[in-house]
């Protein structure tokens, strides 16, 4: 009796496997995204200013800032992102050796038509904040000149900037040429400005 | 004797439930693009998001019948849902799942829901799947950073992973 019960439950088993059909299934597909940093600093216009100091009043009341002193600059990044500047060398240098201090030029910093600084998403060195019409001078130590606000990952319809020079205006500190511990042997002075973007 | 005829009977009855049962068969198998990257490596992929047309192919199959074998009113539904609760990459950063977003082409194999966030729970694709099915293509496609609320933009580069988990099943 003991084997024909067991026999008849193990059919009832049989039978319920029967039944039991599938009647969902599943597939995993695996997803991966892949970010890249993107960071690009791209001088529009303004790559190489000259100074020409060809008349009494240009040496007397130094260069002022115009367009034609003006360096456009943008910034694609998908970071925030913080620019600094300083020159290769500690002062401006001729041909022959003559030097020329580098705080003769006077910086100042602004958005170019754009709200990055205006806006709070980047924070500007005061020394150098155009928005509140303050001029630095020009150094050779690395010195941070725009820095990240509220955030200022952006295209370059984002960040767009200016820089502003002038020379020997008194600006800040700027010295004017004849005043000025500078020399003043005629010659034609050169000193690179980096412009150092870093991702944050 | 008695045992004889009592296993003969009880083994008539189970083939009998046995064939009995309605049957419902639902697989779900993949055709092609079994994987999904996302490469943002231009500032262009990166402001506007990757989008992936008709990118995986499912083979939908679907039968379910009544005891005599005829089609039931019963229907399908795709689903899909992540494996995790973030996006997450090898740094340790992470994304939101609405990052990405998904939706599935059905043709005129049942109502597909358009593009729906990734979501850890499952979230509908296709509705109201026909039945019989038999062999029903269903094509998905993604879109990533697309969402201007879930930029990738901003995000902190590295590589991110999610398992996606599509499920086809029996409408309760």
């Amino acid at each position: 009796m003991k084997k024909l019960l067991l026999g008849f439950i193990s059919l009832i088993l049989v039978g319920q496997v029967g039944f039991s059909q599938p009647v969902s299934d599943q597939a995993i597909i695996p997803m991966a995204i892949t970010v890249n940093s993107i960071l690009r600093l791209n001088i529009v216009s303004g790559g190489n200013i000259e100074f020409v100091f060809n008349s009494i009043d240009a040496v007397t009341n130094g260069i002022a800032n115009s367009t034609a002193y003006d360096t456009r600059f943008t910034v694609a990044s998908t970071t925030n992102w913080t620019l600094d500047f300083g020159t290769d060398l500690a002062a401006f240098t001729n041909d022959a050796g003559g030097t020329i201090n580098l705080n003769l030029v006077a910086v100042q910093v602004n958005d170019d038509g754009t709200t990055c600084i205006s806006g709070g998403r980047c924070t500007v060195n005061a020394a150098y904040d155009g928005t509140a019409a303050a001029w630095g001078d020009l150094v050779q130590a690395t010195t941070n000149l725009i820095g990240n606000g509220t955030g200022n990952v952006g295209t370059t319809t984002d960040n767009a900037f200016v820089i502003h020079w002038e020379c020997g205006t008194g600006n800040a500190s700027s010295q004017f040429i004849p005043t000025g511990a500078v020399a003043a042997t005629p010659g034609r002075y050169t000193a690179n400005v980096f412009l150092s973007l870093t991702a944050l | 004797m008695k045992r004889f005829v009592l296993i003969i009977t009880v083994c008539l009855i189970s083939i009998n439930l046995i064939n009995a049962q309605a049957d419902t068969v639902a697989r779900l198998t993949t055709i092609a693009s079994g994987t999904v990257d996302f490469y943002f490596n231009s500032e262009s992929k990166i402001n506007n998001g990757i989008e992936l047309t008709n990118f995986t192919r499912f083979r939908v199959y679907f039968v379910a019948t009544d005891n005599l074998g005829n089609p039931t009113l019963a229907n399908w539904r795709l689903l899909v849902r992540s494996n995790t609760a973030q996006i997450n990459g090898d740094a340790g950063n992470t994304l939101d799942l609405r990052t990405v977003q998904i939706s599935a082409n059905s043709g005129l194999g049942g109502t597909d829901q358009g593009w729906v966030s990734l979501s850890n729970t499952d979230v509908l694709l296709v509705d109201a799947g026909n039945n019989p099915a038999n062999t029903i293509d269903v094509t998905i496609s993604y879109r990533c950073g697309m969402d201007a609320l879930y930029p990738i933009s901003g995000q902190t580069p590295d590589h991110y992973f999610v398992d996606l988990i599509f499920t086809l099943e029996l409408i309760p």
